[in-house]
């Protein structure tokens, strides 16, 4: 009788791994095939000369001693870095902030969620133009504002010194949507009783935010700090369309360098390795952040 | 983009090769002679050619017309043309599926390297055949397209970048011809900065990526002989100084931008403006409005400088992979050695006519503008095709020069950077 029940189970839970197998395989299998495929054999043309049309040589060690030697590739690596430090931090607060303020009970609120969405719905190549516009130095609409106001015009895009927060001013616009939703879902997700209890024992509400909010939306925090990071590294689009780069390799960054050298340059094997070192990076800062949020949260 | 999508794009092209047929030149270095007569279709039989081109609208409206009488005068061969945007990256693709077109319009700076990796189909043999003699092109159109013992395109064309200036606002100012050396640049630039409206005496956005092209006009060589390293002498000095002098007297600004985002030249918002021939068309819908003229780039400073520059050229080539080589070569001839086409071409893509029979033509010698060219036409220069010398301008010189406008660095630490760094790019780009 028991030998039978044991079999039963054993069944059981062979169908549910086999269940559980065939839900996760559509998604298993484009992962395979379109990330964790491609990303191998990224792996191995770094370690080649590839250029697309002629006889692949496998170089070693070359391309990445290349890349390190690099003097862009060491300013993209640079810029980088100080994109992720302006635009992450930038990313969290103003969509944490939105968030608070969209969950408040105002009339007219769903309809104000709604349009506030709209940034994410938009092409970052069309949106870019228009920033491009709203920039320019002689008759944009912002410097048209700031000199309303008394404020000195700013070249914007113009200038290698303002370039780069030019970048992540349009960034945050575009992310900031998405970012606001997550922390909306986890801000509705705080039972109102918890709130009311605080209330009763007197709390205000700072206290409530700090003691609360903060503690119970933290690991959505941490999500979405996971998120922008990874995000902010591969950060190509507005780039490629707004600066290529420039001014003076003030918005140089390694996804552009990778894309012009392997797309135009045709050195698929050394923007590979440069992807590699990419890859890298983001892996360090990303196992990093995570420790460090595992730590704070226990 | 992502590094993802960088891999995917690389995994699709190797998948591509292993799938498709074997890319010309990757495992014979025949590719790129001719298809023999076994594997191209008879003459008699219809043949369909496809022909790739960057342009749509009107302009491809005025190639379809000289593709038309080619069609016509050719019963057998239809060629049809199609816009590829991306067309370097497409053709990358294609390339490597073993689906190449026909025929391509492609950047003649571009064709040696392309020549090299044996993608393209070389032509001396048709025009051997039919008695054509490449001197019959303007010289260094011919060369930019001709590499590994084989000429691999015929230019439809000449582009030069110059300068366009403003007469109506110098003549404010009392000047009542367009300058025509460095210095006389110079001095109508400033002065031009005193007329209301003004805001920039001459437009330097491209002035950075100029820099082989002044250096040039100012008798200078921008590789060594050998040409592996750069050549910044002193009259690249001269030319990083020249920059900074113009940027010093405040005749043009890092921050500067026409207001509304549109052309401050058709504005009145710039004096004088670098563009290549090219941009003629869109000027010359001003020409009732504003009164203007273009000239090469002018002689500078140094002794034995002449106005002139970089030129470059649209060509048409034939892919090494073409299922029709042969048809391909009658369409290449038929469109760029006859005089009226020749002089289509240049009407449809800018600049000059590269065929010298017809240089001279009213076309170009009547026109207002081209001209002022014609007579300093033969000081221009193509790139060098060391490898990496034509992306030296773009990631090196353009950038660091950039940063010297915006006083980061002088002309002396640019120099040394645009020569550190040249040479070390050159380098790598050779694999050393």
């Amino acid at each position: 009788m028991q030998i039978a029940q044991a079999g039963t189970r054993r069944r059981a839970a062979i169908r549910r791994t086999l269940t559980g197998w065939a839900f996760i395989a559509p998604a298993a299998l484009l992962f395979g095939l379109m990330i964790l495929l491609p990303t191998l054999i990224a792996v191995g043309l770094s370690f080649t000369n590839f250029n697309v049309f002629s006889p692949t040589q496998f170089t070693g060690l070359a391309n990445y001693a290349r890349a390190f030697q690099d003097t862009y590739f060491l300013i993209s690596l640079r810029n980088i870095l100080q994109f992720v430090v302006l635009f992450v931090p930038a990313v969290i607060s103003l969509s944490f902030v939105m968030a608070v303020l969209l969950n408040s009970n105002i009339r007219g609120i769903k309809g104000f969620r709604t349009l506030m969405y709209l940034p994410a719905l938009t092409s970052p190549v069309a949106s870019a133009i228009v920033w491009k516009w709203l920039m320019s130095p002689e008759g944009g609409l912002l410097n048209e504002v700031l000199t309303s106001i008394g404020l000195p015009a700013v070249p914007w895009l113009n200038d290698s010194r303002t370039a780069m927060v030019s970048i992540v001013i349009i960034c945050v616009w575009q992310a900031l949507a998405a970012n606001t939703v997550i922390f909306l879902a986890a801000l509705q997700g705080v039972q109102p009783s918890v709130y009311e209890s605080a209330r009763i024992d007197g709390a205000g509400a700072a206290r409530q935010m700090v003691y609360i909010t903060l503690p119970l939306v933290a690991p959505t925090a941490f999500f979405v700090l996971t998120i922008a990071l990874i995000g902010a590294f591969q950060v190509f689009d507005q780039i490629y369309v707004l600066t290529m780069g420039g001014p003076g390799h003030a918005t140089t960054v390694p996804l552009y360098l990778i894309y012009t050298n392997a797309f135009k340059e045709l050195q698929m094997g050394y923007a590979s390795a440069q992807a590699m070192i990419l890859f890298v990076l983001i892996l360090a800062v990303t196992f990093v952040q995570q420790k460090l949020n595992k730590e704070s949260l226990l | 983009m992502t590094v993802g999508a960088v891999a995917l794009s690389a995994l699709g092209m190797m998948l591509a090769a292993c799938s498709g047929p074997a890319p010309a030149g990757t495992e014979s270095p025949a590719g790129s002679q001719p298809p023999s007569a076994s594997e191209t279709p008879a003459p008699q039989e219809p043949q369909e050619l496809t022909f790739w081109g960057w342009w749509d609208g009107d302009v491809a409206d005025q190639i379809q017309k000289i593709i038309d009488g080619f069609n016509a005068s050719h019963p057998g061969i239809t060629v049809n043309y199609v816009t590829q945007s991306d067309m370097m990256n497409t053709f990358q693709a294609a390339a490597i599926a073993g689906d190449v077109p026909d025929i391509m319009l492609w950047d003649a700076s571009e064709v040696r390297r392309y020549a090299a990796l044996n993608q393209l189909h070389a032509i001396d043999g048709h025009l051997a055949d039919n008695q054509v003699q490449t001197s019959e092109w303007n010289d260094e159109s011919i060369r930019e397209l001709t590499g590994q013992g084989g000429l691999y395109g015929l230019p439809i064309n000449i582009d030069i970048w110059g300068l366009y200036a403003n007469l109506d606002i110098l003549k404010e100012v009392g000047i009542d011809k367009a300058p025509a050396t460095w210095d006389e640049v110079e001095a109508a630039a400033v002065a031009a900065m005193k007329v209301d409206g003004v805001k920039v005496g001459l437009n330097m956005k491209m002035a950075p990526y100029l820099f082989n092209s002044f250096l040039v006009a100012n008798a200078g060589q921008p590789l060594s002989d050998d040409s592996k390293t750069v050549n910044l002498d002193d009259r690249a000095k001269e030319v990083l100084n020249y920059f900074k002098e113009l940027i010093d007297a405040g005749v043009y600004s890092t921050t500067y931008a026409s207001a509304g985002g549109g052309d401050g030249f058709t504005t009145g918002e710039e004096a004088m403006t670098l563009w290549p021939t090219s941009m003629l068309r869109n000027y010359k819908a001003y020409a009732e409005d504003i009164d203007f003229t273009f000239m090469p780039i002018p002689a500078g400073r140094a002794a034995g400088a002449k106005a002139g520059g970089v030129q470059t050229s649209w060509s048409l080539v034939i892919p090494a992979g073409s299922k029709h080589a042969q048809a391909a070569e009658e369409f290449l001839l038929y469109v760029t050695h006859t005089p009226e086409n020749s002089l289509a071409w240049a009407e449809i893509v800018g600049g000059f006519s590269a065929l010298k029979a017809v240089q001279n033509d009213p076309q170009f010698a009547n026109d207002p503008y081209l001209k002022n060219v014609l007579a300093d036409l033969g000081n221009h220069k193509i790139r060098s095709d060391a490898p990496g010398f034509i992306s030296l301008e773009g990631t090196v010189y353009g950038p660091e020069i950039e940063k010297m406008f915006e006083g980061t660095q002088t002309p002396e630490q640019t120099l040394e950077i645009m020569t550190t760094e040249g040479n070390k790019f050159l380098a790598q780009a050779r694999g050393e």
